[in-house]
């Protein structure tokens, strides 16, 4: 994976989060308490996947090719979580 | 006098970093210091013959373990000096903190949302701390490197 590939994942993921909240706040935290809980536990572990994809690109940015602290195939299955967990918020609005 | 343009990289594994020169390639012997700031710790290395042509290559040089130094580097400020002839001595810190780093970000591999929310707690914290070890280490701030260090270090 190089670094731009790396970059629009983040990108992407973090402008989609942005809209996610911003076109449907009206319907964050509608519905139980525990609804409410389980999106932000979603959104908070979203944020903690994009930070491990940040580190790994700033290992890429500067170059260095030996990568023993995260592997590629690290970084793809969070890729995945990611996918995973903005298809789980979305499964979880109260309509 | 001319001025040293460099840029510093730590290894992920923490036993070597990566040295390169950013500007008109270097033809005289370069005497690298290194100081460790709170272990008391120092070391010489003397960038000469093929190690002079690496460092002036686009790749950069590769140094390993210094004498007088632990390797790997433990996570810290480091004081580097760099001087040799016709050029300004430059001294610059950098914060080498790839040891704490690979743990916590191995720990955050294993994060799912469902678990429980102290865990949770604990990874964001410990990220935000490794956030402030970065900010503190590009803005050349030893005093905040070293509590972000320590309390990073100290959580459990």
């Amino acid at each position: 994976m190089t670094a731009l590939t790396l970059a629009n994942v983040i990108y992407t993921s973090k402008v989609f989060i942005l809209e996610l909240s911003l076109k449907n706040y009206e319907k964050l935290q509608i519905g139980s308490k525990y609804t409410a809980s389980r999106q932000e536990d979603i959104l908070t572990a979203i944020d903690i996947y994009i930070d491990i994809l940040e580190y790994y690109y700033y290992i890429l940015d500067n170059n260095v090719t030996t990568q023993t602290a995260l592997l590629e195939n690290d970084i793809n299955n969070i890729i995945e979580l990611i996918t995973q967990a903005i298809s789980a918020f979305k499964d979880s609005y109260y309509v | 006098m001319s001025t040293f343009n460099i840029t510093i990289v730590e290894a992920i594994d923490a036993s070597s970093f990566n040295i390169k020169n950013n500007d008109t390639a270097i033809t005289t012997d370069i005497v690298l210091t290194i100081a460790s700031v709170t272990n008391a710790q120092s070391g010489t290395y003397t960038i000469t013959g093929t190690d002079l042509t690496a460092f002036n290559s686009i790749n950069g040089l590769n140094i390993g373990s210094i004498i007088g130094i632990n390797n790997p580097y433990p996570d810290d400020m480091y004081d580097f000096t760099l001087s040799t002839t016709g050029y300004d001595t430059l001294s610059l810190s950098m914060g080498f903190y790839q040891v704490i780093g690979d743990s916590t970000m191995k720990e955050s591999l294993n994060y799912r949302y469902y678990q429980d929310k102290y865990l949770r707690d604990i990874i964001n914290e410990k990220i935000r701390l490794l956030r402030n070890l970065r900010y503190s280490t590009d803005t050349g701030n030893p005093q905040a490197f070293q509590q972000n260090l320590l309390q990073l270090q100290n959580i459990r």
